[in-house]
C-alpha cells in the first residue's frame, strides 16, 4: 500500500511537472508570437540565410531578421549600441572565438541554460556528450552545437597522390616547394590554427621550414585557395572552405581531404556552430523561443545540413545529408580545434610568434 | 529669352550676416558629424582597458602599433605606390579631359560616359579578372604570350609592385580623375586661350603656360585625394601582394580591424598618420592659393567655350583613348560577364561550364527586392544631400570672406583621411548619442547622411574649384542690379556650376549603391542595401552571384548616368554642335 501511495504521488509529481513545463512552453510561444519577430546574428552564407529564417517562420509564424556579415564589424555595432543603451539583437550563432572573447568576455550574454526548457532540449540523453554541451568556463552560456571531423588540409590528387603525404614531415618534400596554399596564419581563423597544432607538436624549427623555407603561398581569400587547388597551381590547401570543398568535387575536380597524418590526431571543429542569447535582448521571448528551436532536433537539423555541420545531438541522422567522414566517430580520440583554453589562449600566443617569424 | 524680375534690393548687413550664419551653421554641422568622430576615436585609442571594463588611459595601443618594425616599412611602401600611381593616372586624366571637354576629337561625350562607367565597374571581381589574365600559372594573356617565338616564360606577373601599379590603374586609376576633371576643363572660359594664340602660343605652349595653370586648383586637389586614396587602398593589395609579400600599411591597419576582438585602438593610431599627412598637404595647398586670382575663367564679360581644332590627331586620339580602354576595361570586364554566366568564374574546362543560375539566384534572393529599394532611395538621397550641402560648402570656401576657411577646409577632407570602417564607427557613435537616433541608426536616413558626410571631400572640392572659376564681376552685376543672394545664388551661380553639381550628384549616387565600409556598421534588417547583400556574397565566396550583382549596379548607375549628363549638358552652355573650332 505504502509502495503503491509513492508511485501516486511519483507519477502526479511527474504529470505536474510535466503540466507546468507544458504551460511554460505554451506561454512561452503565445507571448514569443506576440512580440513577433526576432533579431539574430549569425553566418552570412546563403543557404542558412534562407533555410533559418524560413524554417522557424514556417514553425512559429515569426519572423527572423538576419545579419550576417563579418563578427568583428557586428562587435564594434554591439558594443557602440550597449554604450548607448540600445540593444537590437536577441541570439546569436557565432564562431567560438567571437563567442569566447567578445560576446561573452564583455557580458553581452544572458545565461542560456535556465533560458532552455524544452525537454527535448534539456534532456541530457539527447546529446553525444551526454548532456548539454557549454563550452564556456561557467558552463552556461555558449552552447555547441557542431563537432565536424575537419579535413587537416586538402589535396589535388591529379598533381599530388595521397600515398606522398603520410606524415606532417612529408610536407617538407622539396617538391611541393611554392606549391602549398594557406589561410593566412597571422590572423585569427582557422589559418592560425593549422599552424598552432604544428607549432605545438613539431616546435618552430618545423613550422619555420613549412612555411617559410617551402615558400608557402598566403592568401585571406577563400576562393583565391579554392580555385588555387582546383587549378593545381597550389595542389595542396590548408585552411580551405570546406563547403567551397564539396562545391569544387561537385564539378568534377579530384579533391582529396587529408583527415590523417600519422603521429597527430584527428581534428574535430564546431565552426560557427555555437549558440548565445544576449542580454537585454528587445525580444525576449522571441529569442528563448528561437535559442530553444536552434538547439531541438528540427531546428539544429536544419541548421546542420544549411551549413555542413556535423550536429551534437544524437537523434539526428547527419549520415543522410554528410559524407560520414565528416562524421566524428563515438568514442574516438579527437583534437578539438576549439578548446577554450586552446583559441583564447595557446593559439593567440602562436599566432603573435607567425607574426614575427613571418615578417608581418 | 525669358524675363529675369530682378526682386528689391537688399543691403549689405543682412547678407553678411546671412553669409556668417552660413558659415558657422556649416562649421557646427562638419564639427559634429566629422570632427567629433574622429575625435572620439582618437580619444578612444588612449584606452587601454579591453571594452566592457572602466577606461584607463595610456600609450599602450600607440606604442605597440608603431613599435612595430614592419609598421615603417608597410608605410614606405604605400607612399611608394601611391606616388607611382598617382603620376600617370593623373597626366592619363588632365589628357582625356582635356581631349574631351577642350577639343574636337570625334565622340567626346561618349569618351566621357565610358569613363563613368569604368569607374562604377566593382573593383573586387575585376581585379579577380586580372588575375585570370595575367597570373603566371594560368594567367590567359600569359597562356596566349607563350605561343610567340623567343618567349619561354610568363611575361606578366599581376604578384609584384609593378603588376598592382598596373591593375589600380584599370580598376580605378584614371576613371574618377576624369570625371572630376571634365566638367572643369569644360567651364574653362576660351578668351585665355583665345588671347595666347593671338600672341602666337602654340596648342602646347596654350595648354601648358594658360589652361593647366588656370585649371591647377583642381589638378592639385584630385591630386592630393588620389595620394590620401592611394595611401588607404588594400584590397587589391590584399589580393595580389600576399603572395608576394607586399605588405601596405591599408592591410596594417585591416588586420588590427579583424582582430578579434578588433583593436580600434592601434588602428585610429596608425590612421592618424593620414591626418598628419592631411595637414601636410593643406597647409601647401591653401598657401599655394592664398591671395591669387588666376583661377578665374568664367566672367560676366562674354564667354565661349571654343574648342582647339586637332586636325588628323584628332582620330590618333580617340584611336589611343579606345586601344587604352579595350584593353584596361573591355577585356577584364568581359571576363567578369561571362564570369557571372559560369558555373565557376574563370574555369572554362570543368563540363557545361555556363549557366543562368547566378542572375536566376540572385533575383530570386528575398532579400533582393528590399536591398535595390533601399539601395536607391539611399543613393537618390545622398546625391541630392550632396548637391545641397557641398554647393553651399563650396562657395564659401571659394568666396574668401570666411572667418575660418583653413578649419572648414580641413574639416571636408576628414572623411577621407580615416578608414571607412573607423569612420563608420565614429558615426555611429554619434547617431546612437543624438536625440535624432531613433530616425538615423539602422534606417535608410542614417546611412544617406552618413554616405554624404563621406563624399564631402569630393564634392567640396569639385564645387568649390567649380566657383573658384567664376569670376566675381557676374555676383556684383546682380548686386548692382538689386538681386539678393539668395537670388543671386540660384539664378546665376548654380545654373553656371550645374555641370559640376551634375557630376557630383552621379558621384555620390554611384558611390553611394557600391560603398560596402560606410552602411556595414549603420544598417538594419530593414534598411540593408544592395552593397551589404554584395558584400555577403564575396564574404561567403559566392564570386559569380557577386559579379552578377556588380554588373547589376553598374547598370542601374550607367541609367542614372545617362539621365544625369543629359541635365549636366544643357547646363553647359554651348553644345558641341554650335562650338566653334578655334584657330590652331
Amino acid at each position: 500500500m505504502r509502495k503503491l501511495l509513492a508511485l501516486a504521488l511519483v507519477l502526479y509529481a511527474t504529470c505536474a511537472s510535466a503540466q507546468t513545463n507544458s504551460d511554460a512552453w505554451n506561454k512561452l510561444v503565445a507571448d514569443a508570437k506576440k512580440e513577433g519577430k526576432v533579431v539574430i546574428i549569425a553566418p552570412p552564407d546563403q543557404e542558412v540565410r534562407e533555410s533559418i529564417p524560413k524554417a522557424f517562420k514556417e514553425k512559429y509564424g515569426i519572423t527572423v531578421d538576419y545579419l550576417g556579415g563579418r563578427s568583428s564589424d557586428m562587435a564594434g555595432r554591439l558594443r557602440a549600441e550597449r554604450s548607448s543603451g540600445i540593444y537590437t539583437v536577441d541570439a546569436a550563432l557565432s564562431g567560438m572565438l567571437t563567442m569566447a572573447s567578445i560576446f561573452y568576455t564583455e557580458k553581452m550574454l544572458d545565461p542560456l541554460r535556465p533560458a532552455l526548457i524544452d525537454p527535448n532540449v534539456t534532456d541530457g540523453s539527447k546529446w553525444k556528450s551526454g548532456k548539454l554541451w557549454f563550452i564556456d568556463p561557467e558552463d552556461g552560456y555558449i552552447l555547441r552545437l557542431f563537432s565536424t571531423r575537419t579535413a587537416m588540409f586538402y589535396m589535388n590528387t591529379t598533381y599530388v597522390k595521397p600515398e606522398e603525404v603520410k606524415t606532417a614531415q612529408d610536407l617538407l618534400n622539396p617538391k611541393f616547394k611554392g606549391k602549398i596554399i594557406t589561410s593566412d596564419p597571422t590572423l585569427p581563423g582557422i589559418g592560425s590554427s593549422d599552424s598552432a597544432r604544428f607549432y605545438i607538436q613539431y616546435g618552430e624549427d618545423f613550422v619555420k621550414k613549412l612555411y617559410l623555407d617551402q615558400q608557402m603561398m598566403v592568401s585571406r581569400d577563400r576562393r583565391q585557395i579554392g580555385d588555387g587547388l582546383a587549378r593545381g597551381a597550389y595542389p595542396i590547401a590548408f585552411g580551405a572552405e570546406d563547403e567551397e570543398m564539396e562545391k569544387l568535387e561537385k564539378e568534377g575536380f579530384p579533391i582529396h581531404r587529408v583527415y590523417h597524418l600519422d603521429g597527430m590526431s584527428e581534428v574535430v571543429s564546431p565552426s560557427v556552430g555555437h549558440v548565445g542569447l544576449f542580454n537585454n535582448a528587445p525580444h525576449p521571448n522571441a529569442a528563448k523561443l528561437f535559442v530553444n528551436w536552434i538547439a531541438s532536433k528540427e531546428g539544429l537539423e536544419v541548421y546542420s545540413r544549411a551549413r555542413g555541420g556535423a550536429p551534437t545531438r544524437k537523434d539526428i541522422d547527419a549520415a543522410k545529408y554528410l559524407p560520414t567522414a565528416m562524421i566524428p566517430k563515438e568514442g574516438g580520440d579527437y583534437f578539438d580545434s576549439y578548446n577554450w583554453e586552446f583559441v583564447l589562449n595557446t593559439k593567440e600566443k602562436i599566432r603573435v610568434r607567425m607574426k614575427e617569424l613571418m615578417g608581418r | 529669352m525669358s524675363t529675369v524680375t530682378i526682386p528689391t534690393p537688399a543691403s549689405s548687413w543682412p547678407k553678411m550676416r546671412g553669409f556668417r550664419l552660413a558659415e558657422l551653421g556649416v562649421l557646427l554641422f562638419f564639427c559634429i558629424v566629422m570632427a567629433l568622430p574622429i575625435l572620439f576615436m582618437l580619444i578612444g585609442s588612449f584606452n587601454i582597458n579591453p571594452p566592457g571594463q572602466p577606461q584607463v588611459f595610456g600609450f599602450d595601443n600607440w606604442i605597440r602599433a608603431f613599435s612595430d618594425p614592419q609598421t615603417l616599412n608597410a608605410l614606405w611602401m604605400s607612399f611608394l605606390f601611391s606616388i607611382v600611381r598617382l603620376i600617370p593616372s593623373l597626366t592619363l586624366a588632365v589628357i582625356v579631359a582635356w581631349l574631351i571637354a577642350r577639343t574636337d576629337m570625334p565622340g567626346g561625350n561618349t569618351v566621357e560616359f565610358l569613363c563613368w562607367f569604368a569607374y562604377f565597374v566593382p573593383d573586387f571581381p575585376l581585379t579577380l579578372a586580372w588575375m585570370l589574365l595575367l597570373d603566371p600559372h594560368y594567367g590567359f594573356l600569359n597562356s596566349m604570350a607563350m605561343h610567340l617565338p623567343f618567349v619561354t616564360g610568363p611575361l606578366f606577373n599581376p604578384y609584384s609592385f609593378w603588376g598592382i601599379v598596373f591593375v589600380h590603374l584599370g580598376t580605378g586609376g584614371i576613371w574618377l580623375n576624369v570625371m572630376l576633371l571634365t566638367p572643369v576643363f569644360r567651364r574653362l572660359g576660351a578668351s585665355l586661350e583665345e588671347a595666347a594664340r593671338v600672341s602666337g602660343a602654340n596648342t602646347f605652349t596654350t595648354l601648358w603656360r594658360i589652361t593647366f595653370p588656370v585649371l591647377s586648383p583642381m589638378i592639385i586637389a584630385i591630386a592630393v585625394l588620389s595620394f590620401i586614396k592611394g595611401l588607404e587602398s588594400f584590397n587589391t593589395e590584399l589580393l595580389l601582394g600576399l603572395p608576394a609579400r607586399i605588405y601596405v600599411y591599408g592591410t596594417r591597419i585591416y588586420d588590427y580591424l579583424r582582430q578579434e576582438p578588433p583593436a580600434y585602438g592601434e588602428a585610429t593610431a596608425l590612421g592618424s598618420v593620414f591626418l598628419l599627412v592631411l595637414f601636410f598637404l593643406a597647409f601647401f595647398y591653401r598657401r599655394y592659393l592664398q591671395g591669387k586670382k588666376k583661377f578665374t575663367v568664367v566672367t560676366g564679360s562674354g564667354y565661349s567655350t571654343l574648342r582647339v581644332k586637332l586636325g588628323k590627331w584628332r582620330y590618333v586620339a580617340i584611336g589611343a583613348f579606345i586601344t587604352w580602354f579595350l584593353f584596361m576595361m573591355v577585356l577584364p570586364l568581359t571576363f567578369l560577364v561571362i564570369g557571372s554566366f559560369m558555373r565557376r568564374y574563370g574555369f572554362f574546362n570543368i563540363s557545361n561550364p555556363f549557366t543562368l543560375s547566378h542572375w536566376q539566384n540572385l533575383f530570386g534572393d528575398p532579400l533582393f527586392i528590399g536591398s535595390l529599394t533601399n539601395s536607391l532611395i539611399i543613393a537618390s538621397t545622398t546625391a541630392i544631400l550632396g548637391i545641397m550641402i557641398y554647393s553651399i560648402v563650396g562657395y564659401l570656401l571659394a568666396s574668401k570672406k570666411l572667418l575660418f576657411p583653413a578649419l572648414l577646409e580641413f574639416f571636408c577632407w576628414l572623411p577621407w583621411v580615416i578608414p571607412g570602417i573607423l569612420m563608420s564607427l565614429g558615426l555611429l557613435w554619434i547617431f546612437l548619442s543624438t536625440p535624432l537616433r531613433g530616425v538615423l541608426y539602422g534606417t535608410v536616413w542614417g546611412i544617406a547622411l552618413a554616405l554624404t558626410i563621406h563624399d564631402s571631400p569630393v564634392s567640396t572640392q569639385a564645387f568649390k574649384s567649380a566657383f573658384m572659376q567664376l569670376g566675381p564681376d557676374l555676383e556684383e552685376a546682380a548686386r548692382v542690379s538689386g538681386a539678393s543672394w539668395r537670388y543671386t545664388y540660384r539664378r546665376i551661380l548654380l545654373p553656371l556650376v550645374g555641370p559640376i553639381a551634375a557630376t557630383v550628384g552621379m558621384l555620390n549616387f554611384g558611390s553611394a549603391l557600391t560603398s560596402i565600409s560606410t552602411p556595414v556598421l549603420l544598417y538594419s534588417a530593414e534598411s540593408r542595401p544592395l552593397s551589404i547583400l554584395l558584400l555577403e556574397y564575396s564574404f561567403t565566396g559566392e564570386i559569380e552571384r557577386a559579379a552578377a550583382l556588380g554588373l547589376l549596379i553598374t547598370f542601374i548607375i550607367c541609367v542614372m548616368m545617362l539621365i544625369g549628363r543629359g541635365l549636366g549638358l544643357r547646363l553647359t552652355g554651348p553644345s558641341r554642335e554650335e562650338a566653334k573650332p578655334a584657330a590652331n
